[in-house]
């Protein structure tokens, strides 16, 4: 038993439901630059990177930035782009939008698009696709911006 | 639908403040730390900003480019102050290439201390015993007014 009003109800629905709608914080994870090592991360090979995602909370993918590009993507047959997904399927959180043909001066904020929240505490991917067709070339950093909701 | 005015005014000002708060009364920022070897300890200073109350929302370890052989341990407190002010000892394990950790603690968990929005810039420290490991960190912090 609540002892609630019907209008309390709502306005607790209502709130519970906003609150659900606003990360509880959000995160850009850079790849490349990191510094001793690895400066920038080679999309003519392809690349992953294993994240893991913080307990408690659910992400999603809010958006990629290619940026710092030190080789020009090629596009001949496919595009490259940035997925986000599990060791099951590469995409299942995000299907990146496609890179194109970015140059030093052309940074890219490919539009892609969500399909599902990363679950929290788990392991998940962000692969870097290489471009197919003649000699598979990018070389770039990459930032990629999550927000994570209380689950 | 037979609502008082306090309570449509009460819904009135709670949206307002929720919108308030979406459109930037806070915001999280993301620092990248280059990578760290863990065979010595390190030291990074991370800036913050007069008037803001701070929060460490994640330390994110991840991206290493060399396996760590013991287990590493986090600082992070005031630069040139008290340096394990706000994380003391947090645990880092031994890591592999391709793996990746949160390391607690964090806003949120029991005995966290909120940041001062005093603009005093902090000072993450790594300790380890080991020889051999190179990683980075992502330290995410929340400001707020």
């Amino acid at each position: 038993m609540s002892g609630r009003t019907q209008f309390e109800n709502e306005l607790l629905e209502s709130l519970n439901g906003i609150r659900s709608r606003m990360p509880a914080f959000t995160e850009t994870i850079v790849f490349g630059g990191a510094g001793t090592v690895n400066t920038f991360e080679d999309f003519g090979d392809g690349w992953d990177e294993n994240i893991k995602a913080p307990t408690g909370y659910k992400g999603k993918v809010m958006g990629v930035a290619i940026y710092g590009i030190t080789e020009t993507f090629n596009a001949t047959t496919t595009p490259a782009r940035v997925d986000v997904g599990n060791a099951a399927d590469s995409d299942a959180y995000y299907v990146g939008g496609t890179i194109g043909l970015a140059a030093a001066a052309t940074p890219a904020h490919p539009e892609g698009s969500f399909r599902d929240f990363i679950p929290g505490g788990s392991t998940f991917i962000v692969k870097g696709v290489a471009p197919t067709g003649g000699t598979p070339a990018g070389r770039s950093r990459c930032a990629v911006t999550i927000a994570w909701f209380e689950e | 639908m037979g609502r008082s005015e306090f309570e449509r005014k009460l819904e009135d000002v709670l949206s307002a403040a929720v919108l308030g708060a979406q459109k930037g009364e806070s915001f999280c920022v993301t620092y990248k730390l280059a990578r760290k070897d863990h065979d010595a300890a390190w030291k990074a200073a991370v800036p913050m900003l007069i008037g803001y109350k701070a929060e460490i929302m994640s330390i994110l370890r991840f991206d290493a480019s060399e396996a760590s052989d013991v287990a590493e341990t986090l600082d992070i407190g005031v630069l040139d102050g008290d340096e394990d002010a706000y994380v003391d000892g947090a645990v880092v394990p031994i890591f592999a290439i391709g793996s990746s950790d949160r390391v607690a603690p964090i806003a949120g968990v029991a005995g966290y201390t909120a940041i001062p929005g005093t603009g005093a810039a902090l000072v993450v420290t790594g300790t380890s015993a080991g020889t051999v490991g190179i990683t980075s960190y992502a330290i995410t912090i929340r400001f707020y007014k």
